[in-house]
């Protein structure tokens, strides 16, 4: 069994549904990336696993999320709290907001081990000197006596990783967690966290909305679109065969090497906000196949080879 | 949201709605004081003197047998008058110092920064009467005290607006299609940071009231026959324990409207979301 | 390829392709912190010797990360601050030394659009009176018919519905508002457009929709563009000319975007790109470091600690752009390190 099974989770804010019946898995050592632009709903289904939807008074409405065979959706808050930090840990995309900017950024570290490894000072220390030394910080005896504000955007996030990692987390989920930094430093820190997975046999979801920092980074991805899934499968087969129109546009927004001037084109319309959520395919508006059965229902996800894609067109179905 | 929407949007609360219907009766009065108030404020009539509340008298009557209800009507529009206009003025010369100071920024704003700092520097009431010993009692002297104790608030929070609104990526867009200080000033800094200055002299404008109320108690306010709220309290001292009304009414009705003032304007705050932008400064 | 002047475009008066429309001479620009009673007065050089022609009617880009002074540089472009040193001429004419007025007249003929669309537009205007505020600027009156319709074609041009001119800002969507921050740029027809990251802060699909746009009206109304972003994938995809910056100082000029990479920054930048191809993974090959504070510059080669080619003569001599056609600011170009010197 996988250590992470979503199934048909369906999240409600107030009136509103903005997350519908997604699904996926993921085991140990592997990288799942649930990508899509902003209101996809793809936080919102970060916040569901760590239970956090209770502060913007969402719920899970529907569906479940199996955790190492336990069930997270709609448990008490209690449960939450003991797993968040020691079993599941979150790094966001900005790390000022998780870190305490009046207290130096090694004993915010040590804190964690004490906390849930029971490590006494000494033993913490050393740890959190070792998970620094992970995250590739140079001089990181210096840098555990510095306080936030002495470090550069990306030092921070690799300090804020450390600090996930110190609980001994089984699964980590990251809220773009490079966006906010230089690009050379993304790409770093990317290839860092996907090499800690793989090293320690953790499990990372990874949220981005981009799909060039999936095909570098993950083994399976989700991609959503207002809040449904398109298409998910392994990203290999979604970037050599994208089957959802959505998916392939995506892709085809990335400018590559020797692109053409002029063959860049972009999506056109914008993702429908929450209160005009069409009923029937929600990608059809902008869709250059959609049909008169697409603006008439919504299509079901469908298995099309390694791939589960919700389309009544899919791409490249005969080849 | 739009200060008209935004006034409506907090009459419609729960603080203020109460408020807004006070302080619309009190308006009210204020205006039409002379067609709701069944006698003239100044006639005497020494034979009804300090009477209780009656049919004939409300509110009953003060010391010289004159109707205390038609007296407060007129009151609402001394004591509210002086305090609107002497704060509205206030305003308007905040908003320019502050303006021009948050704007030029260098010795300009710290010369009128310093300026303003002097007068922040000591209590309005202590202000006012220093500026009253120089120009002599009167309700002239009083508005022109209130804005000179008022103005170093707006000052301050219309400069920090602006030098806030300064870093905004759309005033140096508008530098950039070569727009003059005039027209940034005008068009984009000073619109923009108005709506927190009105509403802090809305507050403020209770305060003022309150202020106007000490002023005309000591006598240095609105001269006799003048009805104005604190001359009011102040006659009504030495009756105190014989007609306890003629002092308890107008000062009801002061507390009345500061504090309508406050909830709606409170509530006002809430509606605009501005609540932090009135700390600055 | 080079940017040397053609003298059929002096004839007409008109800069014609390839005469630089604006130069920066020997360019620095310091900002200072100001200092306080416990703080010692710092001072940061955002923009550091920069030599640059922009050539009219085509693409020069300009990308690095946050420091290199890539936003400092655009707004010296526009005038909307001052060099320290050195002089920013656009068709010749100092802009330090123009005066208010003639600054103003300059003013309408080079444009910028700015980075975030949300704080670019006053929330109190309409979207119609955003779009005519060049006109009333520039003191060019307009009647209320012409109003409508020169908002309407604005609107209209930038692929926008003209009916969103009554709107308020915030009613509309990023994307949208970088149109109309477009059209405001484009209203006065300028020649010279600055885009400062036009693009980066807005979703994938509607970064492309934007790059389309300024694609499209750039072929349409002959302008010049000077493009500035920290995405080399984009500004290769989008640029005639690209202007490497690294902690304020030009490394690099490629002169064309597929010209072969001289400077070891270029390529880190190269690696970097997240390519949407999961075939071609980059491994974490080095740990390339992290941006030094630009307060304390070594005294080499600013790249030096980051470089994996730096040696000695890298730390204590700075490395000045060679007068090639591809010019490059580098002991060891790439070039010439494959040749085994």
């Amino acid at each position: 069994m996988a250590l992470l099974e979503v199934e048909g989770l369906t999240i409600g804010i107030g009136r509103f549904t903005p997350v519908q019946e997604i699904g996926f898995s993921l085991d140990r050592g592997a990288v799942l990336g649930l990508v899509g632009e902003s209101g996809s709903g793809k936080s919102l289904t970060a916040m569901a696993l760590m239970g956090l939807l209770p502060l913007i008074r969402g719920e899970v409405r529907a569906g479940s999320i199996v955790f190492d065979g336990v069930e997270l959706a709609n448990r008490p808050a209690e449960l939450h709290r003991r797993l968040r930090g020691r079993r599941i840990a979150l790094v966001t995309q900005n790390p000022m907001t998780s870190l305490d900017p009046i207290r130096t950024v090694g004993t915010q570290i040590d804190e964690v081990s004490r906390l849930h490894g029971g490590l006494d000072g000494r033993a913490a220390k050393a740890r959190s000197l070792d998970l620094m030394e992970a995250m590739r910080i140079p001089r990181a005896a210096v840098v555990h006596g510095q306080y936030p504000h002495q470090l550069s955007g990306g030092m921070k996030q690799r300090i804020v990783i450390a600090m996930a990692l110190a609980g001994d987390p089984d699964l980590l989920v990251a809220d773009e967690p490079t966006t906010a930094l230089d690009v050379t430093v993304q790409a770093q820190i990317v290839r860092l966290m996907v090499d800690l997975v793989k090293a320690r046999g953790l499990a990372l979801v990874l949220i981005t909305h981009d799909m060039g920092v999936v095909a570098q980074a993950c083994d399976r991805v989700v991609v959503l679109y207002a809040g449904r899934i398109a298409e998910a499968g392994p990203v290999e087969s979604i970037f050599a065969a994208p089957h959802h129109p959505y998916t392939r546009a995506l892709i085809g927004c990335i400018p590559v090497e020797g692109q053409a001037r002029g063959t860049l084109i972009g999506i056109p319309g914008q993702v429908p906000g929450l209160t005009d959520y069409p009923a029937h395919c929600r990608f059809a508006p902008r869709c250059p196949a959609a049909s008169a059965r697409c603006r008439a229902e919504a299509p079901a996800p469908a298995t099309i080879g390694a791939s589960r894609v919700a389309c009544f067109h899919p791409l490249g179905r005969g080849a | 949201m739009a200060i008209g929407t935004a006034l409506l949007s907090a009459a419609r609360t729960p603080r203020g709605a109460p408020a807004a219907i006070v302080l619309v009766g009190v308006v009210f009065a204020a205006i039409f004081a002379d067609r709701l108030a069944p006698y003239a404020y100044d006639m005497q009539s020494l034979m009804q003197a300090n009477l209780p509340p009656s049919a004939a008298h409300l509110l009953g009557t003060d010391e010289f047998g004159r109707d205390l209800f038609s007296r407060i009507l007129h009151g609402a529009r001394i004591s509210l008058g002086v305090a609107v206009t002497s704060i509205g003025a206030s305003v308007a010369l905040g908003l320019v110092f502050g303006a021009i100071a948050g704007y030029a920024g260098g010795w300009a704003d710290r010369l009128l920064m310093a300026v303003v700092d002097l007068t922040w520097a000591f209590p309005e009431i202590l202000i006012a009467l220093v500026l009253i010993a120089i120009l002599g009692p009167g309700l002239g002297s009083t508005a022109v005290a209130i804005t000179v104790g008022y103005m170093a608030q707006f000052a301050r929070l219309a400069r920090a607006q602006i030098i806030a609104l300064k870093g905004e990526t759309y005033i140096e867009a508008t530098v950039g299609l070569g727009a003059g200080h005039a027209h940034i000033l005008l068009r984009h800094l000073v619109p923009n940071a108005l709506t927190p200055v009105l509403v802090a002299g809305m507050l403020a404008t209770g305060d003022a009231i309150v202020l106007e109320a000490t002023l005309g108690y000591f006598g240095l306010g609105a001269q006799p026959p003048l009805p104005s709220w604190g001359a009011m309290m102040s006659a009504g001292v030495g009756q105190m324990f014989l007609a306890p009304w003629v002092i308890v009414f107008p000062g009801l009705a002061i507390a009345i409207t500061v504090v309508a003032i406050n909830l709606y304007g409170d509530a006002l705050i809430d509606a605009l979301q501005i609540r932090n932008r009135l700390r600055e400064g | 390829m080079t940017d040397g002047p053609m003298t059929d475009g002096l004839t007409t008066g008109v800069p014609t392709t390839g005469v630089p429309i604006l130069r920066f001479e020997d360019v620095n620009r310091d900002f200072t912190t100001p200092g306080g009673w416990f703080a010692r007065r710092r001072v940061l050089r955002a923009v550091n010797a920069v030599t640059l022609d922009v050539p009219a009617g085509r693409v020069t880009g300009v990308v690095g990360e946050s420091g290199c002074g890539k936003s400092t540089l655009a707004r010296l472009a526009l005038g909307l601050i001052k060099p320290t040193d050195g002089r920013v001429s656009f068709e010749g004419e100092d802009l330090a030394t123009a005066r208010r007025a003639r600054l103003r007249q300059l003013r309408a003929r080079m444009q910028m659009v700015f980075q975030d669309p949300y704080s670019s537009i006053d929330p109190r205007m309409t979207i119609g009176d955003a779009v005519l505020e060049p006109f009333v600027v520039q003191g060019i009156r307009l009647t209320g018919a012409a109003r409508a319709a020169k908002a309407e074609a604005l609107l209209g041009m930038v692929g926008l519905d003209p009916s969103l001119a009554r709107n308020h800002p915030h009613h509309l969507s990023g994307g949208q508002k970088q149109r109309v921050g477009i059209a405001r740029a484009l209203a006065l027809e300028p020649r010279l457009v600055v885009l400062d990251e036009p693009t980066a802060s807005l979703d994938v699909s509607i970064q492309a929709q934007i790059v389309a746009l300024l694609e499209a009206l750039k072929a349409r109304l002959d302008l010049t563009y000077l493009f500035i972003s920290h995405d080399l994938a984009l500004v290769r995809y989008f640029c005639d000319r690209i202007v490497v910056m690294y902690l304020g100082a030009v490394v690099e000029i490629l002169p064309s975007p597929a010209a072969p990479i001289r400077h070891p920054y270029t390529r880190a930048l190269l690696d970097s790109a997240f390519v949407p191809d999961p075939t071609r993974r980059q491994t974490l090959a080095r740990a390339t470091g992290e941006i030094p504070s630009a307060f304390d510059l070594p005294p080499g080669c600013v790249y030096a600690p980051r470089c994996p080619l730096a040696d000695e003569t890298c730390r204590r001599i700075r490395p000045q752009l060679d007068r090639s056609a591809h010019p490059v600011a580098c002991h060891h170009p790439l070039d010439r390190a494959g040749a085994g010197s």
